[in-house]
């Protein structure tokens, strides 16, 4: 049967019908379900992040200090070091402060361990970093609260980036007590 | 006190009536007198948007449908939804005005631009909603509001320093079912509240830890296709792979507080405001069912005895984000679907759900527009939100130690918890701070 002879036999019943149907919003096509994620990276050398941060602080310190160690692992070690880290990690966060890519990991790590000596070093860091790692090292020592940087700070109010100036006077309103 | 908006509005009536008496005869637009039911600009809430996504989309349509909204341009860090929304604005205005931006700084510049709706992923929402309060903007901002302790109170403090409209994205206080289910509390008809029911995220939809894993490294798109480096924002930089930027984000600890943040921010928030307890949080969180996915629940008790228990399963399948409020003398329990189910006392006070308004987003999003202009606090205000989430985020804190915790609502403390008390803030990427 043609297709011209198909459309000749609708009925004028048939025809409204269609017609009212199609007037009526149409169900949405079903969304393609997404793609599920794939597997996750894992660490030739030391695992998955799960594995890695099950370390005890000897261990966590020891992928810091491994020269080839992935930075995938060190950000890791960082961030759980974060929890239970102590002052035995202080110095391998310390020498990440100044690496470009793992900085900012070294003071996730660093911020929340509860010694003087994450300040110290932090208030190294000052004199070794430029620019956002600067930055960074300077939000820190501000959310340590840490009365020591002060006059570093105060002397940063001066730098000549101003992103640099207006994070040094941030981390001063945070250290200073009120008058 | 006067206002960026009000000095605005002030300028543009100012500049109408000196223009009338200087250059008569003056034509004025009507609709720009407010006439033909139109509203005139000076009356109009301009609003800009921050990273617009599905959720925000939708939030966006409610502003839209708003007369006295003008929205004017879209920042985002993706070309393909600044390209959408957009095309969203300028089909709904007729014209082509809606500007793009992809860093929020060309935002905060626009002095025409009186509020913001936040719309990011969370891992931006608590910074993004204060430095646009530091830029003078009134804020709009979807949930989960914060990633951690510290950025809930810096979020409460900045708004409450600043004298700024903030609405968290937790429209359900404006829902007709959870407003009756609130009124029933605090009238007093269920008696003295007891315990009070908050559902968290189903575990086997989002489950309640978040991993650390990352994806693999994919091609990062060019900057303009999508900016990767402030996709991440404040959150520790990782190889860019495209599902996370096409909406698969949650589920990882630096970009999602799981099942506890997604829910508990809506369903702990509605408890603690009818509680009573919004200005505060529990004392004491007791996590269960850790090892699994499903079915976990932490309960947790206030200073003056209540109890609230935030889990992910038991309710009575009345929709998706179920609350149940108990008191010695009868209780209530309605989610989604709208619908209550009371104890057999109350069943005597029957409640008819409102023909009209019924639309809670709607609703919550006229909520903010009206405090804009009337400078009073929306329902979700900062300093409520903010400790929702404080709660929420304790709650999220024990659940991941598998041990009981006691806090200190003072001072946003754990009592004798070092490793907790550790939890409560994340360093941030440089160059972003609180």
């Amino acid at each position: 049967m043609s297709q011209q002879n198909r459309i000749a036999q609708t009925t004028p019943a048939m025809a409204a019908s269609s017609a009212a149907l199609a007037q009526q919003p149409q169900p949405a096509p079903a969304k393609p379900k997404p793609a599920p994620p794939p597997p996750p990276m894992v660490d030739e050398k030391y695992g998955s992040p799960a594995q890695i941060m099950a370390l005890p602080v000897a261990k966590l310190v020891g992928i810091l200090k491994d020269p080839k160690a992935s930075m995938y692992a060190k950000a890791k070690a960082c961030q759980q070091l974060a929890l239970v880290g102590d002052r035995s990690a202080v110095p391998a966060l310390a020498a990440l402060l100044t690496d470009p890519q793992l900085s900012h990991y070294a003071r996730y790590g660093l911020e929340p361990i509860p010694d003087a000596s994450a300040d110290e070093a932090l208030r190294a860091a000052l004199g070794k970093v430029q620019g956002k790692l600067l930055i960074g090292v300077i939000n820190s020592l501000g959310v340590r609260r840490d009365t020591k940087a002060i006059s570093a700070l105060g002397k940063l109010l001066l730098h000549e980036d101003v992103q640099v100036s207006q994070a040094a006077d941030s981390a001063l309103a945070r250290i200073r007590p009120p008058l | 006190m006067k206002t960026e908006l009000l000095t605005r509005r002030k300028l543009f009536r100012g500049v109408v009536q000196a223009g009338a008496l200087a250059a008569a005869p003056m034509i004025v637009p009507s609709s720009a007198l407010g006439l033909n039911g139109a509203v005139p600009p000076s009356d109009r809430v301009t609003l800009g948007g921050l990273g617009i996504g599905s959720r925000g989309t939708r939030v966006l349509q409610s502003f839209l449908a708003q007369g006295d909204i003008q929205f004017l341009a879209i920042c985002d860090v993706r070309d393909e939804r600044r390209e959408l929304i957009k095309s969203m604005a300028d089909k709904k205005y007729g014209n082509r005005d809606c500007s793009m931006y992809s860093e929020q700084d060309e935002l905060w510049a626009r002095k025409d631009i009186d509020a913001l709706l936040i719309a990011t992923g969370d891992r931006w929402h608590a910074l993004l909603s204060i430095l646009s309060a530091r830029a003078g903007k009134d804020v709009f901002c979807e949930k989960p509001c914060s990633m951690t302790i510290a950025e809930s109170r810096a979020l409460a403090d900045t708004y409450q320093r600043l004298g700024r409209i903030y609405q968290a994205g937790t429209q359900r206080r404006n829902g007709p079912n959870f407003v009756r289910a609130y009124e029933l509390a605090r009238s007093g008809k269920l008696g003295k509240l007891t315990t009070l029911h908050a559902e968290a995220g189903p575990g086997e939809r989002w489950a309640p830890l978040t991993t650390h894993d990352w994806l693999p490294a994919e091609p990062e798109p060019p900057k303009q296709v999508c900016d990767w480096d402030r996709w991440l924002g404040p959150c520790p930089w990782r190889p860019y792979n495209a599902h996370y930027v096409q909406g698969r984000w949650r589920g990882y600890f630096d970009f999602h507080g799981g099942g506890i943040l997604e829910w508990g921010s809506h369903t702990v928030d509605l408890c603690q405001w009818a509680g009573d307890v919004d200005h505060t949080a529990p004392i004491e969180y007791e996590p269960h069912g850790m090892g699994s996915i499903t079915p976990y629940s932490i309960h947790c008790r206030y200073a003056n005895g209540l109890k609230l228990v935030l889990r992910d399963k038991g309710f009575m399948g009345l929709g998706t984000c179920h609350i149940r409020y108990e008191g010695d003398q009868g209780w209530v329990e309605t989610a989604d679907s709208l619908k209550i189910e009371v104890s057999e006392n109350l069943r005597s006070d029957p409640w008819t759900l409102p023909e009209t308004n019924r639309d809670a987003t709607a609703n919550h999003v006229r909520d903010f527009v009206d405090c804009v202009k009337s400078r009073k606090q929306p329902k979700s205000n900062a300093l409520a939100a903010g400790q929702a989430h404080i709660a929420s985020h304790a709650a999220y804190i024990a659940f991941q130690l598998g041990r009981k915790l006691t806090f200190d609502p003072a001072t946003d403390t754990f009592i004798n918890d070092a490793e907790a008390n550790r939890m409560r803030s994340r360093a941030m990427r440089e160059p972003w701070r609180l």
